[in-house]
This record gives structure tokens, C-alpha cells and sequence, in this order.
């Protein structure tokens, strides 16, 4: 053999070898014709939906579901008892009602014809087994705190020690069930905790495995049986999840074949949009970045629609370095939010200088967000005697073009009114940890406050061990009435209160809330991007 | 032979183990943790602490590292994700296949265009052609992969829309062979421009070297075509140093591939590789850690048998080091 010869076969083993790697890879079926530019996303004639997503579905166990994506895709085949729809109203999902005469007992009412992919119904006794596994210990669930209203478990939603059930849940017939709160709770309330977080599992396909191996299961990685309008059939975490209709789903059969997520960077989805190759977006967690709004406002195949301003960037300032309420009033003077709201984000934005946004219910419009004054925000400084020399860093989030320009407005306004600031981006993992440690200076973090239930977040914020080691009695006497009260016209007037104070003391100034944009291409009906309630209605979503 | 290849696995033993006691110790001295991630700090102590405890987090640092060096010798698991909770070993393995179709697709094609090119422009040395060629490598090797890789998803998947600009194979469906081939025309290329744009200086200067030897003056010398020259006597030669330069590709397209995967969402362990980093993933992170070792090692050790195979007188130096 030549070497020539040697070569060449050398060559053509090299590319049959990467041929049959590539043939085994390709899997399932090769009789599929492909779809070149994939414009007509409906392969097979299936009708075919693909959302784009920002953050990834890491782990959609409903029992501890990672993220929003995880929430969404846990939802579609869990449906929660009831679902928060973006008129801030409840719409009923699993449950038909949820009723309170006494504020105290609460009435679950489920569907009655609600049944699992294996045929079976639905029943009371599912729920009572998912609330156990929720306040398991040894499930270590993210959200079993929001079940510490209930009769039976501690703070954390955890049972005691020794005990299997929950004294606070009581099966009436297969169909409803009570739950009794330890202390008298508003209807809103319950339905944003336990309404919303209790995505009922099938008891006849989980009883046999043990509480601790729960999330380690094959069933949590990709659930067998399931009662929603989708279930799923493929799942890569950081890539794509792809759901098929579940075609006995009891609120409707989907009218269309198959929904995906595809996981992408904000970046790309303005490129997928007009190339179709996604369909559409959820505006808060398929973030599209600001400046391509313009872009796929411009595309004609795609509507869009602004959202309200949910996503807030709050400045974290740690007390211990700037203790005076006059330096902080000072920072909040300093900063130019109208600017950042008019230039950066063009308009898709508020400027905020509190926990709530235009969006909430609790928005005390009397007060104003600090205007820009940094001739008063000097003579704060002065007042307090700030000492100039003092350089203090501020820990960005890493990753959000956004807000990376935005810190840069604010650092050059805070050295304007006489803050030497030096800008440190950081990734989430350690910026949490800076402030949970409280390791930092200033902080500018974004947080997305519950518009229903604020007050888990503000009391964390503002009660002992919160991020800014900020203290006020008359704060912490207004977050103990907030958490009794049942008058919705006294909670809004406490929230109030509470908003006066925090103007005055600043612990921790919001600069400004975005509107995430929402974009659907015109081949799909029924469906309108939104952060919440999106997925109520999408058994009733079509293509053309 | 056989008895270097032995020495060379057993060696390969303590390098591994010390890869996963430096990478152990550095992961956890990067600040933040899985259940800052998890979890809202908002949550009651008991709860947060609930968590640990689950994930086992709460044991000595060493026992943690112990515990999960006992599990992979005796049992072969590298353990559950600390945020998902699937298997590492499935979430690794799973995501293995298409890194490694993208990879040795690259790696195939781009040898396919470096050594005709490279032999040919040192064979005609200061031709048009030579200077094409040339001027092509540097192209390839200066043009950052994600520019070329959104350069080519703007020309290809928006104006022309000719091909799809993610994604390994249409979601719901999909995934025949013309499907995946279709999916992987743009990363491929991306990479490919990079290797043969590295490979085709190597191989060029290495048969210019070669082309210059007394020896290849004798062949001529006595008569033989120039074409046989170059291809029989001269390139034989010149590819045993391209041998070694295969074995460093490896482990630069894995890194290069991580880009790659992202820009255009190829589900490979690229992007698991990003996330669990971002999500303090330790577990994840110590099997992915893992993985790389093993194939950067696996690559150099196959570079050094393949070495001895191209020239006899290295295999003849192995044996004499058994022997003596």
C-alpha cells in the first residue's frame, strides 16, 4: 500500500466512523423529511408551538421546582389548585373553588372530572399526599414555607417530628377537602400560597417510594403520569423540554400537538423570532434584551406587547458601612432614574424608589420616587459628614447588558454628588452570598416582587437578619400588624404607613423596574405572552 | 509496547485523583453555594438548613470529597446534580454524543482541508496558491468562533434562511439523519475554519522542513515523478509531528466547543458545563471536571501509541526502556 493509498483510506474510515456517530446520534426516525430554515416549525403535520426561554427548566419536580421555567413546565403537567391570571384575579385550574366563610377553614373544591394520564380520577386523597410530601423534612422542598399557614406544621411548613399527616387538612368527600389556617388568613393570601404551589401528584405512582429518595426518582426527572393539558416527552434541562398535548385533558383537549421550550440567550431570540424558529416568548423568563425591542417590534411577523414593570433592580446598601439615613437619602438623591428609564431603557421602564411598582395593588401614590438633586444630595453628605475619601464598591450582577450600563449611570452619579464608588461585577452565586453574608458595600440585585402577597419579601428585607442590617420597632409593629390583618382597606393603608417610613430611612432604594416585552408571531392564536396567568388558557392555542 | 501502555494507564491513576482533590478544593473556594441558588434567602433558617442537610452539605468539607471518591471507585456514580437531582453520570453521558459528533465532525474535516492544503502550499512555496492558502489559515485561526458563528447565522438562517440557526434536530420529531445533518452545517463550519487554520500552518512548515532534507534531493535524484516525492517519501515525514498536534486539538475544540454549543444551543456539555458553574452545581461540576481529565489523558495517551505507530524508532526506544 502506497502512502497515498494509506491516506486515503485512512481518510474515508475517519469519515465513516463520524457518519455512523452522526447516524446514531440522529436516533428515532430517519424517514422525516427535513426542514430546511425551518420556517414551517410543523413537522409531520403536527401542529407545533415552540416558546423561547431565557432561564433554564433545571428541575421541574413540582415539589421543588428550580426557576420560573421549571414552574411553568411542572404547571402544564401539575396544574395547580388555581392560577394567578395578569388581572391579579385567581382563575381556577385543579380546584373549581376555594371558599372561606371564617377566614380560618378553607374549602377545596376539586374538578370532578380531572383525571390521570393513566385513566384514573383525580381525587382528594392526591392532594392530601402531595401536602404531606410538601411538608416532608426529608423533601427539603423550596416552597414548603409557604404551607407554614397551616394548622399542623411549624413555620418552615414542616411536620413534626414523628408525625405522618397534617392536623390542618381533612378529606370531605373525593372531590373536596378542608385545610384550616393556625391563625385567620385572607382568601388572597391562601390562594397565592397553597392555591398556587400545590401541584397535586398522582399517589398511586409515588406511595411506594421513600420521602428522601422523592426528588432522586426517575419519576421526578421525567414524570410517567400526569393530569395536565401537556406531558413530556423529552427534557434537556439547558437546551429544550418538549411536551405533547394530553389529549383527555379535563379543562379542554389542547388543539394543538406539541409545545416546546427552547432554552436560548436573550440575544437570540429576536433572530428566532424572525426566523421562526420560536413562536413566542415569556416576557420575564425568555428576557429579550432592551435593545433589540425596537427590532422585533419592526418584524412583521410577530405582534408584541409591553408588559407592566414587575422585574425591580434594588440597591442593596449595607449599614454598617454607610449608617447615616442622611448618606443613604443621599445615595437615592444622587441617582438619575429618569435618565436611565428615558435613554437606556427608551421608555420601557419606571423609575421606582420602593418595594412597588405602578403594577401593584399597594402602591402608595402620594410619594414620589427621590428626584434627581445632586446639589441635595452634597449637602446630605455634608450634613452627615460623609467622608469623601471613602471608596465603596458596588457589586452588580454580571450578565445583564441592561444593568451593566446602568451601574455605570449610577456610579458616575454617585461620585458626582461626592460617593467615590468602584463597580465590581459578580455572578449571582456570589452576589447572593455577599449579601446573605453581608460582605459588601452596595449591592444592585433584581428582584420581582409577588404583586399579590408582598409581604414574605418586605418582611425579609426589613426584619431582623435582612441583607442591609436595617432596624425600626414602628417598621417591625407594621410588618406583625400586616401579617394579621384581613381588611383589605387596612393592609393597603398599613403598606402605606410602611412606604412613608422607608422614604425617610432608605434601607434599600429601587432605581427601576423594566417592562419585559412579550412577542408572538401571528401564525398562533389564543396566545398572548405575559408573566402571569400565560398558560391558563393553552389548551385553547392554535396555529394557522 | 504493551507494557508502556500499562505504565502510561498507571500513571494516569494519581494525575486523575489529584485533578479531583485541586478542582474539589477550588470549587469550594469560590464564594456562594447550590442552596443560595435553590433556595430565597427569605426562607425560615430551619427550612434553609433543611437543605443542607439534604444535599449534604452540612459533613466536612473532606468527608464530602471522601464520600464521593467512595462512590465513584466502588460503585461507579458520580452522584445526583444538587440542583436538578438527576443522575451526573446520565446528565454527562447524555450530552457526551453530541459534543463529541460536533467535535470529531470538526476535528475530520478540518484535517480533510488542513493536509491537502498545507502539502500542496509547501510544495508550490510562494505560488498564488500557497498565499491563499496562507492567508485562509490566518483567516481561520484570527476570526474569533462566535463573530464567525453569528456572522454565519445572520447570512444563513435570516436573510437566506436556508438553515437552522439551533438545536441539534427539530423539537417534537425530527432527528433523521438529513434533519441532524442540517443542524450541524454552521457550528461544523465555524469549527472547522479554526482547525484547519491552525493545522494548516503546522502541516506547511513541517513539510517545508522536510522538502529541504538530503534525502528527498536523493529520490529526486535518481529519477522519481515530484509527485510521488511529496506524497510518499516527503509527507510520511512531515505528519508525524501532526500526530502530536491532533492530540492538543482535542482538548482546545472541547473548550472551543463550549462557545460553540452556546451561540447556536447545541446540546452538548457545553452549556451544562456553564450552569452548573453559575448554579455552584458541585457534584456536576466535579463529574464534568472529571470527564475532561479522562479525555484529555485518553487523548494524549492514544497520541503517544499512535506516535510509536507512524515511527518505528520510537516504538524500537519504548521497547528498549522495558527492557533495560
Amino acid at each position: 500500500m502506497t502512502a497515498k493509498t494509506a491516506f486515503r483510506a485512512g481518510l474515508s474510515m475517519l469519515l465513516a466512523a463520524s457518519l455512523t456517530i452522526l447516524a446514531a446520534c440522529s436516533g428515532n426516525n430517519a424517514n422525516n423529511a427535513a426542514n430546511p430554515g425551518s420556517s414551517q416549525p410543523a413537522v409531520d403535520g403536527k401542529k407545533t408551538i415552540n416558546v423561547g426561554v431565557t432561564y433554564a427548566p433545571s428541575g421541574i419536580n413540582p415539589l421543588n421546582p428550580v426557576g420560573l421555567v421549571s414552574t411553568y413546565v411542572a404547571g402544564l403537567m401539575f396544574p395547580p389548585l388555581v392560577e394567578l391570571d395578569s388581572d391579579l384575579q385567581y382563575k381556577p385550574m385543579l380546584a373549581d373553588s376555594i371558599e372561606t366563610a371564617d377566614n380560618k377553614t378553607f374549602t377545596v373544591k376539586l374538578n370532578p372530572s380531572a383525571k390521570w394520564t393513566d385513566g384514573t380520577p383525580v381525587t382528594a386523597d392526591d392532594v392530601i399526599f402531595t401536602l404531606n410530601l410538601m411538608a416532608n423534612a426529608k423533601v427539603a422542598s423550596s416552597y414548603a414555607y409557604m404551607f407554614g399557614i397551616i394548622e399542623g406544621l411549624d413555620d418552615s411548613g414542616y411536620l413534626p417530628e414523628g408525625k405522618t399527616s397534617i392536623d390542618g387538612v381533612k378529606k370531605v368527600d373525593d372531590h373536596t377537602l378542608t385545610m384550616t389556617t393556625k391563625s385567620p388568613t385572607t382568601l388572597a393570601i391562601f390562594e397565592d400560597t397553597i392555591g398556587r404551589y400545590t401541584m397535586t401528584l398522582p399517589q398511586a405512582a409515588l406511595k411506594d417510594i421513600a420521602p428522601e429518595d422523592m426528588n432522586k426518582s426517575d419519576f421526578m426527572q421525567k414524570p410517567s403520569v400526569t393530569s395536565g393539558p401537556f406531558k413530556i416527552v423529552n427534557i434537556d434541562a439547558d437546551h429544550y423540554v418538549e411536551m405533547e398535548a394530553n389529549k383527555d385533558y379535563f379543562r379542554g383537549a389542547p388543539k394543538i400537538d406539541q409545545l416546546n421550550f427552547k432554552v436560548l440567550q436573550g440575544t437570540a431570540i429576536s433572530a428566532q423570532l424572525q426566523s421562526g424558529e420560536i413562536d413566542m416568548n415569556i416576557p420575564s423568563a425568555g428576557v429579550i434584551p432592551i435593545a433589540d425591542y425596537e427590532k422585533i417590534k419592526g418584524l412583521k411577523n410577530v405582534t408584541t406587547v409591553e408588559g407592566p414593570p414587575i422585574a425591580t433592580q434594588f440597591m442593596y446598601i449595607n449599614e454598617q458601612v454607610v449608617p447615616d439615613a442622611k448618606q443613604r437619602q443621599a445615595i437615592s438623591y444622587a441617582m438619575n432614574r429618569e435618565q436611565i428609564v428615558n435613554k437606556l431603557l427608551k421608555g420601557a421602564g419606571e423609575a421606582v424608589d420602593g418595594y412597588f411598582t405602578s403594577y401593584s395593588p399597594y402602591v402608595d401614590t402620594s410619594l414620589k420616587p427621590a428626584a434627581y438633586d445632586p446639589e441635595k444630595a452634597k449637602s446630605l453628605l455634608k450634613e452627615s459628614g460623609w467622608d469623601s475619601g471613602k471608596t465603596l464598591t458596588l457589586s452588580v450582577l454580571s450578565g445583564d447588558s441592561t444593568l451593566e450600563q446602568a451601574s455605570n449611570i449610577i456610579a458616575e452619579n454617585l461620585k458626582a454628588a461626592g460617593v467615590n464608588v468602584k463597580i465590581q461585577m459578580t455572578d449571582l452565586a456570589t452576589l447572593l452570598d455577599k449579601l446573605v453574608q453581608m460582605d459588601y458595600d452596595l449591592g444592585i440585585l433584581t428582584v420581582s416582587l409577588t404583586p399579590i402577597n408582598p409581604l414574605p419579601d418586605i418582611t425579609y428585607f426589613l426584619q431582623e437578619g435582612n441583607p442591609s442590617g436595617y432596624k425600626n420597632d414602628e417598621v417591625d409593629k407594621l410588618l406583625s400588624a400586616l401579617a394579621a390583618e384581613l381588611d383589605e382597606a387596612k393592609i393597603k393603608d398599613e403598606y402605606a404607613q410602611l412606604q412613608q417610613i422607608i422614604a425617610q430611612d432608605v434601607p434599600m432604594p429601587s432605581i427601576y423596574a423594566t417592562k419585559a416585552l412579550g412577542a408572538v408571531n401571528n401564525r398562533v392564536t389564543g396566545a398572548t405572552p405575559k408573566d402571569f396567568g400565560m398558560f391558563i388558557n393553552v389548551n385553547e392555542w392554535d396555529v394557522q | 509496547m504493551f507494557n508502556y501502555v500499562i505504565r502510561r494507564l498507571l500513571i494516569a491513576l494519581p494525575v486523575l485523583l489529584g485533578v479531583t482533590v485541586i478542582n474539589f478544593i477550588i470549587m469550594r473556594m469560590a464564594p456562594g453555594n447550590p442552596v443560595d441558588m435553590l433556595v430565597n434567602p427569605k426562607l425560615p433558617a430551619a427550612a434553609i438548613e433543611a437543605k443542607r442537610l439534604e444535599l449534604g452539605l452540612n459533613d466536612p468539607a473532606y468527608m464530602q470529597y471522601l464520600n464521593w471518591l467512595r462512590n465513584l471507585v466502588l460503585h461507579g456514580d458520580l452522584g445526583y446534580s444538587m440542583i436538578s437531582y438527576a443522575p451526573v453520570t446520565e446528565l454527562i453521558g447524555s450530552r457526551m454524543g453530541p459534543t463529541l459528533l460536533l467535535m470529531g465532525a470538526a476535528l475530520v474535516l478540518g484535517l480533510a482541508i488542513a493536509i491537502p492544503l498545507g502539502v500542496l502550499s509547501a510544495s508550490r512555496q510562494y505560488s498564488k496558491l500557497d498565499y491563499t492558502a496562507v492567508t485562509g489559515s490566518f483567516l481561520g485561526i484570527s476570526i474569533p468562533n462566535f463573530f464567525l458563528g453569528l456572522a454565519l447565522i445572520y447570512l444563513f438562517s435570516l436573510q437566506l434562511n436556508w438553515l437552522p440557526s439551533s438545536g441539534m434536530r427539530e423539537l417534537g420529531g425530527g432527528g433523521g439523519f438529513l434533519d441532524v445533518l442540517l443542524h450541524l452545517i454552521l457550528p461544523v463550519i465555524v469549527l472547522t475554519a479554526n482547525v484547519a487554520g491552525r493545522n494548516i500552518r503546522y502541516v506547511r512548515s513541517s513539510m517545508l522542513e522536510i522538502l529541504d532534507q538530503d534525502y528527498l534531493r536523493t529520490a529526486r535524484a535518481k529519477g522519481l515523478r515530484e509527485f510521488l516525492v511529496v506524497n510518499r517519501h516527503a509527507m510520511r515525514n512531515a505528519l508525524i509531528p501532526i500526530v502530536t498536534v491532533l492530540g492538543m486539538e482535542i482538548p482546545i475544540l472541547f473548550g472551543g466547543a463550549v462557545v460553540i454549543e452556546q451561540i447556536f444551543s447545541w446540546p452538548g456539555i457545553g452549556q451544562l458545563t456553564l450552569s452548573s458553574i453559575m448554579n455552584r452545581d458541585y457534584s456536576t461540576i466535579m463529574g464534568l471536571n472529571l470527564a475532561a481529565a479522562v479525555i484529555v489523558i485518553a487523548a494524549n495517551l492514544l497520541t503517544d501509541i499512535a506516535y510509536a505507530l507512524v515511527d518505528p524508532r520510537i516504538k524500537n526506544s519504548y521497547r528498549g526502556a522495558a527492557q533495560s
